[in-house]
């Protein structure tokens, strides 16, 4: 299980975007991270991500508190950002190998890896092409892709969804719950979209900074309903 | 999976070498301009200024051969600030943050980077210096593999220079001017286009500046391995300089430290 305890960063000594924020990802399912703008999920993820540090709190994988000094946990996880993070100039295969050199994995261990993952996101018509030349929906399965490069146990993708249309957004939710099931991954999908979700999935609903529900829900109406209530009341 | 940490190298090294090829006005220029210099400009100073016999220089020298040194370390100058921008670049575009999340230390990601930088730069000086060996420039030909050391510290001196200025920079623009504020002044306030004693003839001011200024010792660095000393007091300097330096700039970019 990844834990997030009390956790809370104020930028600049004056905004509070996290307050004392607690709750836990669950291995091999899609924990949705629900909230509207200014919630606070991209600090989160900024945190989890080792870029800023938080000003106190704690994060802990499988009971073991996360050093963030030491990176060897970072292995373990695959991040998929908001923005594009992929190398315009270079091929969808570059930036796959460029991902899993950085990982630490040698030429034996990402060459089938890469062929694994080119076939699982359907990449064979566009990997050899520059990445600047893609699509959003296939520049968004490559960052997936690459995002699992090393069969991390956690996947942390911060709205990847933004920017995609209809269709790829519903692909895109099918391919994350997929990944749950086939990879073993614990997922955390930061969203302000919760018709994106299943009703199996862990929910955990943010507003300014702090944590207003953690728990599952019935249908999507229920849901939502619930999530436009303690928006409001917040 | 397991993981050995000579992998992430080769992704920096091979990424920083993919970039520069493939940025064709780049690779021309870093050859083309110091070229200009020495056809050019050295071609039209080789007759008027006569550079009077000083260390490491055992005989009257020609203007070409006294300015080559300072060519080199131009060239470093420029890929060593251009390597920096494409970090910020990098910044910008959001490639910095797969790089911030690789598992292995800053430090050494770091390394590998500067190490990269400075490798691309030793490339480029000995294009260079191949070039005015050609059009007439008399290195000595020992001086090609004692001047390696020199040229490559330089090089990494300069990287790590430019990595503090990259981690300060916040937008892409701003850094082309910091580029103008630091590659010409430094260039022009040292002992590449003219020595030492010369400019504190004309200038004390100047001549103090020169004095101050890391690059006037890169310069020196380099013209002293090109004519057969590989370790001189100005690399060793570069040496601790850079170690210090190293020091600054894994403090910068430590983890939860980095914008």
């Amino acid at each position: 299980m990844f834990s997030i305890e009390q956790l809370s960063h104020t930028y600049s000594g004056k905004v509070d975007a996290l307050k004392k924020l607690s709750f836990s990802v669950q291995s091999k399912k899609v924990t949705a991270l629900l909230g509207p703008n200014g919630a606070g999920k991209s600090t989160l993820f900024k945190i989890l991500a080792g870029l800023i540090q938080p000003t106190s709190g704690s994060i802990a994988i499988d009971g073991t508190e996360w050093d963030r000094n030491n990176p060897e946990p970072l292995g373990h996880v695959g991040f998929v950002f908001q923005d594009p993070t992929i190398d315009r100039m270079r091929s969808g295969q570059a930036n796959l190998t460029y991902a899993a050199q950085l990982q630490g994995l040698t030429k034996q261990q990402f060459v089938p890896r890469i062929q694994e993952l080119i076939e699982a996101f359907q990449m064979e018509d566009f990997i050899a092409q520059a990445a600047g030349s893609l699509s959003g929906g296939q520049r968004r399965r490559l960052e997936i892709a690459r995002a699992l490069i090393h069969r991390p146990s956690w996947l942390f993708l911060d709205e990847p969804s933004t920017g995609l249309d209809i269709d790829n957004r519903v692909r895109l939710s099918e391919i994350l719950h997929q990944l749950a099931e086939s990879e073993g991954c614990g997922v955390l999908w930061c969203t302000h979209i919760p018709d994106e979700l299943k009703p199996d999935d862990h929910v955990v609903i943010m507003n300014r900074g702090q944590n207003v529900f953690e728990g599952s829900f019935d249908s999507l109406e229920q849901l939502m309903a619930q999530y436009h209530h303690l928006v409001a009341q917040a | 999976m397991k993981r050995n940490l000579i992998s992430p190298g080769i992704a920096i090294f091979h990424r920083e070498f993919d970039r520069f090829i493939k940025q064709k006005a780049r690779c021309i220029s870093a050859i083309v301009r110091p070229l200009l210099w020495l056809v050019v400009f050295a071609a039209g100073f080789r007759s008027v200024l006569g550079i009077a016999i000083q260390p490491p220089y055992e005989t009257y020298i020609t203007y070409d051969l006294y300015v080559t040194p300072g060519l080199i370390g131009m060239i470093a100058l420029f890929n060593g600030m251009q390597s920096s921008l494409s970090m910020v670049y990098d910044r910008e575009t959001g490639s910095m943050k797969l790089l911030m999340t690789a598992p292995i230390s800053r430090r050494l990601l770091l390394i590998y980077k500067l190490l990269a930088t400075a490798s691309i730069s030793t490339l480029q000086a000995y294009i260079f210096i191949g070039i005015a060996l050609l059009y007439g420039v008399n290195l000595p030909w020992d001086g090609l593999i004692t001047g390696l050391p020199a040229i490559f510290i330089s090089s990494y001196f300069i990287g790590l220079v430019g990595l503090i200025l990259a981690s300060q920079i916040k937008e892409l623009e701003n850094f082309a001017g910091i580029m103008n504020f630091v590659i010409f002044p430094a260039f022009f306030l040292s002992s590449a286009l003219y020595p030492l004693w010369q400019i504190r003839d004309t200038s004390e001011i100047v001549y103090q500046l020169a004095i101050f200024n890391p690059f006037t010792y890169v310069v020196e660095s380099i013209r002293f391995g090109l004519h057969d000393t590989t370790i001189t007091e100005s690399t060793f300097g570069l040496i601790l300089a850079s170690l210090l330096l190293s020091l600054v700039v894994h403090r910068l970019f430590t983890y939860g430290q980095t914008r």
